[in-house]
Formats: structure tokens, sequence, C-alpha cells
């Protein structure tokens, strides 16, 4: 609530059009006026008019369903792979952190070339490996998205570690287990926080990406990259084919771009302090 | 007689004046600190005891290794450092040897430690109440709702008003003074009968510092503590302690009752951390406070002979040459010195 107050208003803007985006995902079928996937092909590629808001396809359906329908894709990849990834990554950072030695040195390293490689590159191979699915879309982007919020939490985890509260519960007996869950992590979530808000869309992109390259999910099931690819064929013809779906990938990753960058100002306080100043 | 054992007999010799039982013994204790280009010796043979109830002063400059030794009590020496040789005796075990399992269950049940900064030594995004019950519930004999109750105990002892609505608070929203009543009542969490302090009061203004020793006093007889002090302020340590130890890197150079070590010092360092602290002011001569000449030597320095005669006004020869031993002056009172008699420095 705290946190809410001290937001500047474009996060609040953020936040409440994601608010949005994720209560059309999940109450699509009753707001959307079409059958996503019904074929009119008598009213192919017709533009905007009062029957349909953002017009039709090239197989006459109705584009304003087929986003709504899409956010669900999207919405639901980005917050798997995001939370999937933070776990992961946060699990793996703050032990080795905390305990150090040469574990710790060879997880680093691995978190170097996964974080060297182009993790689209990667993620593309894995699609055409492991074929197309909503799951395997999920794991390609997990196998690369965990290894920067490990390279955090690690270094959150180091100089928290060394803070004397930590040490004083160290002198009270407690175990590593019991520091890791009360004290470290508690005390890093902030700059995760901020960092799965804006690597959340960056998952958005990423799965838009593999979809508009046909290595996403499975047609027909409508998802913004795959409507920007089949409309790519149209785009001097009828332009609103490509502009809508685009829009909606911008919205979404702007909100969530802005909400991260007033979460950053409101939670890190090296940021804040700047901002006093 | 080998040097050491001498140390250890004679050291020992210099507990027997107090009546009880040792509570925790430490025997020639050397320990080491690997740091970047350097091995540091935080503690060069030190021999100390503390008995049941018995309330033990550690004095000394500051990187003398005063806050290392009751880190490595804990055996919770800092990265790089390890216990060479030497024996931690505590209830029969041997704290140098044990199992860090074992450790852990004397860590905060038998024995606990409170630090020198009360502002960074509490964990600023859990509740007051939230860190105690924590502490308590270690001990393994409480549910969340009786370790509640005994966290609303616990801080009332230490003096602490209206305690629970101060179990809701964030440490940041509590005094200086007030956070080390809660570091306090947390050592006190899960039944330990040794209370380690470094420098408990040193970050506290006069006031609160004297309230924080008179609270030490009422919860030593309450809950029967016994408690290592560690300052470098002797006025406060003759008030609290039994007994006081001045430590000079890495050693003991004198030991004794508080009343003896103020009254009648006897190795030039006491004396001149006695005047360090103004007490030659009451004298009516001398105006303010008077320095130590030197600087404290580096902890990784190797000294041969008294490791204070570079800084002594009395060292002679012998002092550079040979390392004076802890000698008994009364049967209370130790010294490693080879140049003051009894009364030299009064």
């Amino acid at each position: 609530m705290k946190t809410w107050r001290e937001l500047n208003l474009m996060a609040r803007i953020g936040a409440f059009a994601i608010a949005f985006m994720v209560l059309l995902a999940i109450f699509a079928p009753i707001i959307s006026p079409h059958d996503p996937n019904a074929q009119d092909l008598s009213r192919r590629m017709t533009g905007p008019s009062s029957q349909n808001l953002l017009g039709r396809d090239e197989f006459g359906r109705d584009i304003l369903s087929r986003i709504i329908y899409g956010s669900r894709i999207s919405l639901s990849v980005g917050l798997l792979v995001t939370s999937i990834s933070m776990t992961l990554g946060v699990a793996i950072g703050v032990s080795v952190g905390y305990f150090g030695g040469w574990i710790e040195e060879l997880t680093m390293r691995l978190v170097d070339i996964v974080l060297a490689f182009p993790g689209i590159l990667l993620a593309i191979m894995l699609m055409a490996v492991l074929g197309q699915s909503l799951f395997n879309v999920v794991i390609a982007l997990c196998l690369t998205g965990w290894a920067p919020y490990a390279r955090l939490a690690r270094g959150e985890s180091l100089s928290i570690r060394e803070r004397e509260y930590v040490l004083a519960a160290r002198a009270l007996g407690a175990s590593g287990y019991r520091i890791i869950s009360r004290h470290l992590l508690p005390n890093i979530m902030s700059p995760i926080v901020v960092k799965a808000t804006l690597g959340m869309a960056g998952v958005i992109v990423a799965e838009a990406a593999l979809s508009f390259l046909g290595l996403g999910v499975r047609p027909p099931t409508p998802s913004w990259g795959a409507m920007l690819n089949s409309a790519r064929a149209y785009i001097l013809v009828t332009p609103h084919l490509v502009i809508f779906p685009g829009v909606a990938i911008m919205l979404v990753v702007l909100s969530l771009n802005l909400l991260g960058d007033g979460l950053r100002d409101v939670l890190d306080p090296r940021h804040r302090a700047r901002a006093d100043a | 007689m080998t040097a050491s054992e001498f140390f250890v007999q004679g050291f020992e010799g210099g507990n027997r004046w107090f009546a009880g039982t040792m509570l925790l013994e430490i025997m020639g204790l050397e320990s080491r600190i690997k740091t970047r280009g350097a091995i540091v010796h935080p503690a060069r043979g030190v021999s100390l005891g503390v008995g049941e109830g018995e309330c033990l002063g550690i004095a000394g400059e500051s990187g003398c290794g005063k806050t290392v030794l009751l880190l490595s009590i804990m055996r919770l020496m800092p990265p790089g450092g390890l216990i060479s040789s030497g024996e931690i005796l505590f209830e029969g075990r041997d704290l140098v040897s044990i199992r860090e399992s074992e450790m852990r269950t004397i860590r905060g049940r038998r024995i606990a430690m409170v630090f020198q900064e009360p502002m960074t030594a509490l964990n600023p995004v859990l509740t007051i109440g939230n860190q105690l019950i924590e502490s308590i519930r270690r001990g393994g004999k409480h549910t969340r709702e009786s370790a509640r109750g005994r966290a609303i105990d616990l801080l009332q002892d230490t003096g602490i008003h209206s305690a629970a609505q101060r179990m809701q608070q964030y440490p940041h929203e509590l005094s200086g003074g007030m956070r080390q009543r809660v570091m306090l009542a947390m050592a006190l969490a899960s039944g330990a009968s040794l209370i380690l302090a470094d420098e408990p009061t040193s970050a506290l203004d006069v006031t609160v510092q004297a309230r924080i020793v008179t609270l030490l006093h009422a919860l030593r007889s309450k809950y029967n503590l016994s408690l290592i002090f560690v300052s470098h302020d002797l006025a406060l340590l003759s008030q609290l302690c039994d007994r006081i130890a001045i430590m000079y890197l890495g050693r003991i150079v004198e030991i004794g009752s508080a009343d003896e070590i103020v009254t009648g010092p006897q190795h030039p360092y006491t004396e001149a951390l006695l005047e360090c602290a103004g007490r030659s002011c009451e004298d009516g001569e001398g105006v303010g406070f008077k320095e130590i000449p030197g600087e404290l030597p580096d902890g990784s320095a190797y000294i041969p002979g008294c490791q204070f005669h570079p800084r002594c006004p009395l060292a002679v020869e012998q002092c550079r040459l040979e390392k004076p031993e802890l000698k008994s002056v009364t049967p209370t009172h130790f010294k490693a010195c080879f140049r003051t008699e009894v009364g030299a420095l009064e």
C-alpha cells in the first residue's frame, strides 16, 4: 500500500493498463464480440466498422476478438516464464551467493555463458528441436531466462550476507536455510521485483518473436506474433491487419516498462536518493 | 615447563579466587586470519576464564583482537580465519573441535552475543516481534502462541514499555537504546547462560549507556548470567565487571579484579589506557585527555620481546629481547611486564 502511494503517475497508468489487460484475458469469452476463429470469407480484410471495431483479417476473422484471445497467450507465457525463471534464478543465486565456494564460481561462469549467448537464438533452436507448443515455448524461454535473476540475486546476497544482522542471526544459532529464507530473501526482493516486471515485457516480446517466426503456438490459436506474421503479406494493402496486433504488443510492453521504472524509483534506494536530491 | 604451560598454570591460579565453577575456559588460544597479502594474528596465546555468574570485562584499543576473540568463541571467525591452536572449554566440550552442527545448538541456546551497532544488528524488513519470536522458537520448546507471550515478557524484562505494541514495529521505528534492549531480549530468548557483549553501549549516547549498564546488572542477577563485556571504556567496565582483562595485540597483558585494575594498574599499557580515559583530570593536574604514544601496530606485525615495548615509556633492553609472561602480583592479579613492581606506577 505504501509502495502504491509512492508510485508516480505513469507507473500507475501502467499498472492500470496491465490490470485491464489481465481482466480482458480472463474474461475473453464474455468480452470478445465474435468467435476468434469464425471465418467469414466473404468479408475478408474489411476495415474497421461498427460491426468489427478493428476490421477482419485475411480469413474474415474478427481482429479485435483475436487480439483479446491473443492476450491470453502473451500474458500467460509472460507470467509463467517470468515466475519460473525468477524462482529458479533467485533460488540458485541466493544459495550460491550465501554459501560461496567453488560451486558459486562454477554457477556464475555458467550464468556468464548463458548470458553471452543470444537468448532468442537458443529459443529458436530449442523450438525447432522440441516442436511447436505452448509448453515448449515456456521451457525454451525459461532455459535462458533464469540466468539474469541468478546473477542479480547472487550479487545482492553477497552484500546482505555481510550485514551485521546476518552475523547476529548466526550468533543466535540460525541455520543457513533460515538465514536465506528469513534474512536474505526478504532483503533482496525489491530489485528482483523490479527486474521481473521489466523482464516480463522482454518475455512477451520474445514469445511474439517466436510466434512471428512460426515457432510459437500452433495456428489457428490466436497469438499476436502469429497475427503479425500472417498479415505481413498484406501490409501495403490492408495495414490495419499489422497495426492492431503490433499496437497490442507495444501497449503491454510499454505498460510493464512504465510500472517497472516506477517500482524501481520507489523500491531501489539508490534511485530514491537521486529522486530526493 | 614450557612457556605456554606456565602461562596456563599461572593463569589458572588467577582464577582460583573465584569461588564458583568456571563456565568457560579459554586456554592458549591462537588464531589467524588470511587477508590479501598478510596473515593477521588476532589471538596470540590468549588464556581466560569466566565463572558462573561472573562478569569479565575485556579492554583494549580498537584492533587489539577483542571482537575477534568473542567471534572465535562463537566459532564465527571472519572468512579466511581459523583457530590454529588452543582450547575453548564450555560445559565440558571443546568448542574448537566440535562439529558445526553441534556448535549451532550452542549458539543462541547456551552462548549468545550482543553486537556493537544496534542500528544494523536487526533485520530491517522484519518486525521486532517477528525476529524475537523466531529466536525464542529456535530453542524448540515453544509454540507460536507461547513464544509470543515469552517475547512480551522478555521485552518487559529489558525495560521496554508497551511491549505488545513494540512487537508490531520495525527496527527503524525504534531508538538506538531501544534497539539495543531488543538485542538483549533476543540474546536472552533461547536461554543462554553466557552472553558475549561486543561494545554494546559504544554506539549509544552516555545517558542511554548508563541505563543499559544498569539493565545488564539487573538481568545478570535475574537470569544468573555470565557475561563477557568487551569495551574500551575502563570506567564503564569497572562499574559492571567483577574482573577486567587488558588485551594488547592479541595477548592478555594484565588481568585482575576490577578494583585492582582501576586503582592499582601494574602494566604500563593499562596505566596508559586509564590516563586516556581522563583519570588524571581528577588529580587536578593535566588538562583533558592523554594519548598513548605511537600507534597500535598492524595485526600481522611480529614484534619480538614484549609487544608493547615500542610504545612503552619504561622499556629497556630486556623488553626488546624477552617475552614477559603473566605473573601474579597478588593471588588475583596478574601482569605481563618485567619493569613494574607492585605499586611502581602509583
